[in-house]
């Protein structure tokens, strides 16, 4: 068994892109060879809308890459957000107040509700407050600062992020080859070439499906798509005029001003949009091809699932990387994982929609929705992308009040208790309000790693 | 709260019993009444007297000083655990706690070690995988040290669990939980009583007529389950098609020979053999199944195989190995044998009852007792089983063994689908996918996959792109540093007897000065 020699990626694109500048940097000094040919298509790979949100564990990603903050600021219209304004409330990325006797703070929420208080767990979010008044800072190191708990993502434009990208990998030798894919040669379950419009047809070792939506190396290997049971929204609207400011998403028709958005048909009034179907393929890895972005799933713009799906879908891929034997245990090992990773993010755009009654859920939703309304307890599944101050965040702002807190708060005494959570709660407004405005966002300035 | 739960009745001491009794009165509100009831007539069964790290987290729930609870149990260090005949006849290995090496650029460390050893050379300078786990060296050389913040990254890397005696255990939870309040009433239970609407368990009477009602019950009555099983029908999920064995002979021994800061477990013709040393005494045991070997034939190899001298007479203890289909069901919780029984190999049954009361207090019910927090229960239980349960089918089905019908059984047998994807996938280029909840993690797996004969074929190949001479480097540099940090380490028995020596210790013939 011999390492991979080459590597082809079809496709355009930030997925393409993405998996182009990540391998690059990953297999450095392996001679492998990597290319990628156009596919000409029209959509991007892995993003519907003209922006898409990034997560803060994409750091991880540009840091292996070595591409700082600052240059990416500057190359990529580029500005962060600390939650996504959802109209009523926010989905703030980091902690919610803090733990006190090692309760969730969500649980205090619940029980200061339950005792007549107004408590709103937005309140008690930096991100959240930080977004709501259009402030922004970085986060600090020290543990014991209100200021440590939050994190950030970035609003990305997806043409320049494609581009910047794509400048890494050439820079680093991937070569770019002529001509537009034309036709895949799938002799039964593997990949044999790629055909183009000049030029001869292109083999490899190893392939990559970053066609997008017609996932045009899948289908030849006859992988299916499986359309999602459960998300309805299936035409996109572009996205409208937007400026730098907190990505928001509207209560009624799951718009989002920087990204786009999506309705469904039967919402539509004449014809808006372009017409897509939310799903994902039965397998991710058939023998010699792997996909990425569209052509491994599509789902609605939210917070940044496109990039993160891509990120865990690579570093899967890395984890798992084949020799010239192409094990299929590898394969199945990374379809598990993968599928699982897609599902939870699907649960994840779908709480919002399930919460309204505006979408049926899975058993896997449905028992985390049980499960939080009884007791506030949040369940964490294999694979997740999103961690619990997430799906807090969404629960409580669709209103969903837990019926019982953790039985710890009742061995505190409640005088003190209130007092302290409405310290809590000042510190972290007069916080906020010492901040600089998001616009002031220094563009070259220390990051954190 | 309205509609909360103000009395719970604890049925059966023993370590399950009592931990549950802390826990509770520690972590609920002082107004819930705890009341435990045993009876001095009924033994504990005790075979579960080695722990895993994170009986760490349950003590410092408990607020337990460390020392003073060695001390009083007799307690011992445990490194890991040393399994000898596993592979195949006269070999051994440890599966320590802790990781091996140092990842490089995202990489595991063994993947490097792989590499290494699949390009051949010279072998001695690259030594054992174990060489590079500071737990597996310390363990070689009957070494322990406390890891404290500060103490480097090697020592960071270092995990402990304790051998302790668990009826001393018991009785030293016991003294934590009457002093917050736990009522604990001497007797048997002659008889569960029902409610007739819907079947939960109201009261309990005992043999001289008393009568303790509650409204939450937690049955740690041991294998028979007599509120769980013989009272709810709850029934039992069999995995003796995987784990057969179903007998277990235990006998205690004086110590002989260096303390080992680890537990043996010895491979025998029919089972295995247990070594679990304390500060006073060892605890043996021989698991085995009846259908391989006889009763006593079993007694006899493990009277003419233990180390020191023999100071109890052998017990017979008698098993069916599966778990509880529902280890909560209307208002019972199932903690310990009354849950289930696994083979303790990798000492996993004083976690199983943590697991369950640390499950039982997220997940803490009121009056009403709503299914959904049964149901999650049961689910969350299930999945911690079966994960423990592959794992100790792993130790069976991967071997050479074929000396006798019994390994010749466990290596033929179909395993878990689960569990041939994760050999496989180990088999090709050494890679480890942890679930989510696996109370083992990857270094664990990697133990026992490699300890037990699975020889990656091949190694992650993007180790290729780290240079030949930096990997060596890396590696010889990590090799010395353990063992550096092993050697300034002190003898684990002069650690306990500078730090948390009991007076049986002191007093203990063999320990020379």
């Amino acid at each position: 068994m011999a390492r991979l020699k080459s590597i082809l990626i079809c496709g355009s694109g930030v997925a393409a892109w993405f998996m182009a500048a990540g391998l690059s940097r990953a297999l450095e000094g392996q001679g492998c060879r990597i290319t990628v040919l156009d596919d000409g298509a029209t959509e991007d790979s892995a993003c519907l809308g003209r922006a898409v949100l990034s997560l803060p564990a994409l750091r991880a990603f540009h840091g292996v890459l070595g591409l700082s903050e600052d240059q990416m600021i500057k190359a990529a219209r580029v500005w962060p957000y600390t939650a996504l304004n959802m109209g009523t409330y926010h989905i703030g990325i980091g902690d919610h107040g803090a733990r006190l006797n090692t309760v969730a703070f969500h649980h205090f929420v619940t029980w200061l509700r339950q005792g007549g208080h107004k408590a709103d767990i937005d309140t008690f979010s930096i991100p959240a407050l930080m977004a709501s008044a259009g402030k922004f800072t970085r986060p600090v190191n020290d543990p014991n600062s209100v200021l440590s708990g939050f994190s950030y993502g970035l609003v990305l434009d997806v043409g320049r992020y494609s581009d910047l990208l794509r400048t890494y990998a050439v820079s680093r030798g991937v070569d770019v080859a002529e001509g537009r894919l034309t036709k895949v040669d799938g002799s039964g379950a593997q990949i044999a070439s790629v055909h183009r419009d000049q030029g001869a047809p292109l083999a490899a070792d190893f392939y990559i499906d970053a066609t997008g939506e017609p996932a045009r190396l899948m289908s030849a290997v006859e992988v299916p798509f499986e359309v999602d049971l459960y998300l309805n929204a299936n035409r996109i609207l572009p996205a409208l005029p937007h400026d730098t400011g907190v990505p928001m998403m509207s209560a009624g028709c799951q718009m989002l001003p920087v990204m786009g958005g999506v309705i469904s048909d039967e919402a539509a009034t004449n014809g808006d949009g372009r017409a897509f179907v939310q799903g994902r393929r039965a397998q991710f890895w058939v023998s010699n091809v792997v996909a990425a972005g569209h052509a491994a799933g599509v789902l609605q713009p939210f917070m940044g699932h496109e990039l993160q799906l891509l990120h865990t879908g690579f570093t899967r891929l890395i984890g798992l990387f084949p020799d010239d034997g192409m094990s299929p245990v590898l394969a199945r090992e990374y379809n598990r994982l993968m599928t699982q990773t897609f599902d939870r993010v699907r649960d994840f755009v779908l709480l919002p929609q399930v919460l309204r009654g505006q979408a049926e859920g899975p058993p896997e939703l449905a028992r985390k929705i049980s499960q939080f309304k009884s007791r506030g307890r949040v369940v964490m599944y294999d694979e997740e992308s999103y961690s619990e101050s997430f799906w807090v965040s969404v629960l409580m702002g669709e209103g969903v009040l837990p019926e019982r807190y953790d039985r710890i708060i009742d061995s505190m005494e409640p005088e003190r208790l209130t007092q302290q959570l409405i310290k809590m709660r000042d510190i972290m407004a007069r916080a906020v309000s010492a901040m600089p405005p998001l616009k002031a966002v220094p563009v070259t300035s220390g990051v954190p790693a | 709260m309205t509609n909360a739960i103000t009395d719970i009745v604890i049925c059966g001491g023993g370590t399950a019993g009592w931990m549950a009794a802390a826990a509770l009165s520690k972590v609920l509100s002082r107004d819930v009444n705890i009341t435990l009831i045993e009876s001095d007539e009924i033994g504990t069964v005790g075979v579960g007297e080695a722990t895993i790290p994170p009986i760490l987290t349950f003590n410092g729930l408990l607020g337990i000083d460390e020392d003073e609870f060695l001390k009083a149990t007799n307690g011992t260090f445990k490194l890991g655990i040393e399994f000898v005949n596993w592979r195949s006849p006269d070999h051994r290995y440890i599966h320590p706690f802790g990781t091996y090496g140092v990842d490089m650029q995202a990489i595991k460390f063994h993947q490097f070690y792989m590499k290494l050893k699949q390009m051949g050379g010279d072998s001695q300078v690259l030594g054992e995988l174990e060489d590079y786990n500071v737990c597996a060296v310390a363990s070689r050389l009957n070494r322990y040290l406390r890891p404290k913040p500060g103490m480097g990254e090697v020592m960071a890397g270092m995990k402990y669990a304790f051998h302790f005696d668990a009826g001393l255990y018991a009785r030293f939870l016991r003294g934590h939980a009457e002093g917050r309040g736990v009522k604990r009433i001497e007797g048997n239970i002659a008889q569960v009583n029902q409610r007739a609407s819907d079947g939960f368990v109201e009261s309990v009477t005992l043999q001289g007529g008393q009568t303790v009602a509650g409204q939450l019950f937690i049955d740690c009555t041991g294998f028979r389950g007599l509120l769980i099983e013989e009272t709810l029908n709850t029934g039992f999920e069999d995995w003796s098609h995987w784990l057969p064995n179903d007998r277990a002979w235990a006998v205690q021994t004086d110590n002989n020979g260096p303390l080992t800061p680890y537990t043996r477990a010895t491979a025998r013709e029919a089972g295995w053999q247990w070594r679990i040393p304390l500060q006073h005494r060892t605890g043996n045991g021989y698991v085995f199944s009846s259908k391989y070997v006889s009763e006593e034939a079993a007694r006899e190899t493990l009277l003419s195989t233990i180390d020191g001298r023999a100071i109890t007479e052998p017990r017979l203890l008698k098993f069916k190995t599966g778990r509880r289909i529902k280890a909560w069901h209307k208002n019972v919780v199932a903690l310990g044998l009354a849950s289930g029984f696994l083979e303790p190999l990798e000492s996993t049954s004083i976690h199983f009852i943590q697991a369950g009361i640390t499950k039982l207090l997220a997940l803490f019910p009121t009056q009403d007792f709503a299914t959904i927090e049964e149901d999650e229960y049961n689910r969350l239980t299930r999945l911690q089983w079966e994960q423990v349960r592959d794992f100790i089918i792993l130790h069976y089905k991967a071997t050479l063994r074929d000396d006798t019908p019994y390994w010749v059984r466990n290596r033929d047998m179909a395993v878990p689908e689960t569990l041939t994807q994760k050999m496989e996938l180990f088999a090709a280029k050494g890679r480890i996918f942890r679930r989510e909840d696996d109370l083992f993690a990857e270094d664990n797996w990697l133990a026992v996959m490699y300890g037990q004969g699975i020889e990656p074929k091949g190694y992650d190949p993007l180790v290729d792109g780290l240079g030949l001479e930096d990997i060596r480097r890396n590696l010889k540099n990590i090799k010395s540093v353990v063992a550096r940090t092993v050697q300034a380490m002190p003898t684990q028995e002069a650690f306990i007897r500078h730090a948390c020596a009991s007076d049986a210790f002191l007093k203990s013939a063999h320990i020379s000065a």
